[in-house]
């Protein structure tokens, strides 16, 4: 009996072993590119959203706590790029086909497809990711971080977004960045 | 020691069903196809979002969606594809003893053909194939909808023509039909 208890024990650490591993490679894989010029990175955190004087309220602030913070990363399908373009489309592909990312949606044409993804449970998400890609312009990358975001929380929040309430500078530098 | 035994075989047994592969998911990643997916995740979040709504008949169709295993749609406008789909869904029902067909029409040089599985009782399958075919049209056009799940026959119509799926007028008629 004991022996089986060590075993299981043994058996439990190693799926927490290569968990962890798996948990970090989405986080590892933008960090990297974060350093890369070919891409276009943005990390930014919820709190730079919100701006002071906000009209929201106690449902709404509550699931803006629960965001921690946006991620953005896109490469572009330009002439110097196209060495690494495809390889890195694959490699973010066969991050997000790990079982951990669960699938809500997907969407596919022709040289589009979009790809929606999240990790945690269905009413408690830790981490929401679209992964999107276009043949004639690249593909982004979009993270969600948060913690147990809850989605009728998240709609709620969604109705009370506007330039009032939040910043949306950031959009202007991806445009930016993008031309 | 049994007992962990059989929970991780059942854990491992569960995980390799779930990665079993459909028929129809070769479309997936098909050029000159467009697929949409949705999973039993989006419906189960869509369920989770309390619309504060309480009107019966939204209620009632979170529920049916809450009940849905997955939703696959695959178009084509090639006539080499939607040929090679025709022939999938031709095997796959030939495959398959317990899908049956629901019904049949032909409507303006469209072919739609609706298969079901028997579900928990006559309002309710496991299983709703569609596979549209478009002769009449330039481009030979193709449609394939696979929906799983505990699938309610009488709400099904409201959901595939939110998703803007051709046939669901047809399958409006579907209970005064059966």
């Amino acid at each position: 009996m004991k022996a089986a208890i060590k075993f299981s024990a043994v058996i439990l650490l190693l799926i927490a072993v290569v968990g962890c591993n798996n948990d970090t490679s989405l986080q590892r894989y933008y960090v990297d590119k974060q350093k890369d010029d070919a891409f276009i990175t943005l990390d930014l955190p919820s709190s730079l959203l919100s701006k002071d004087g906000n009209t929201l309220n106690e449902t709404q602030k509550e699931a803006l706590k629960s965001i921690k913070k946006l991620n953005f990363l896109a490469l572009q399908n330009k002439e110097e790029n196209k060495d690494i373009y495809e390889v890195e489309k694959e490699k973010v592909q066969t991050i997000l086909s790990d079982e951990k990312y669960k699938t809500l949606m997907k969407f596919g044409s022709n040289d589009m497809g979009a790809t929606l993804k999240f990790t945690g449970e269905e009413d408690a998400i830790d981490e929401l990711i679209v992964f999107a890609s276009d043949e004639s312009k690249g593909f982004t990358l979009i993270r969600v971080l948060g913690d147990d975001m809850d989605p009728s929380q998240i709609i709620q929040l969604m109705q009370g977004m506007n330039e009032q309430n939040f910043d949306f500078s950031f959009l202007k530098n991806i445009e930016t960045a993008l031309n | 020691m049994k007992n962990i035994i059989l929970i991780v075989a059942i854990v491992l047994a569960s995980q390799t069903m779930y990665s079993q592969k459909s028929s129809f998911d070769k479309y997936e990643n098909q050029k000159d196809v467009t697929s949409m997916i949705v999973t039993k995740s989006m419906f189960k979040l869509m369920s989770k979002i309390d619309l504060s709504s309480n009107d019966p008949e939204a209620k009632n169709y979170l529920n049916m969606v809450e009940n849905l295993e997955d939703i696959k749609i695959f178009t084509t406008d090639n006539a080499a594809t939607a040929a090679d789909m025709k022939s999938t869904v031709d095997s796959y029902i030939k495959s398959s003893t317990t899908l049956t067909e629901l019904m049949r029409v032909n409507d303006d040089g469209k072919n739609i053909r609706f298969y079901v599985k028997e579900g928990k009782n006559e309002n309710f399958v496991s299983e709703l194939l569609m596979f549209l075919e478009d002769s009449s049209s330039k481009d030979k056009v193709a449609v394939v909808m696979s929906i799983t799940g505990n699938i309610d026959l009488r709400q099904i119509s409201q959901l595939t023509s939110d998703l803007k799926v051709p046939g669901s007028d047809q399958l409006k008629n579907v209970k005064k039909n059966n």
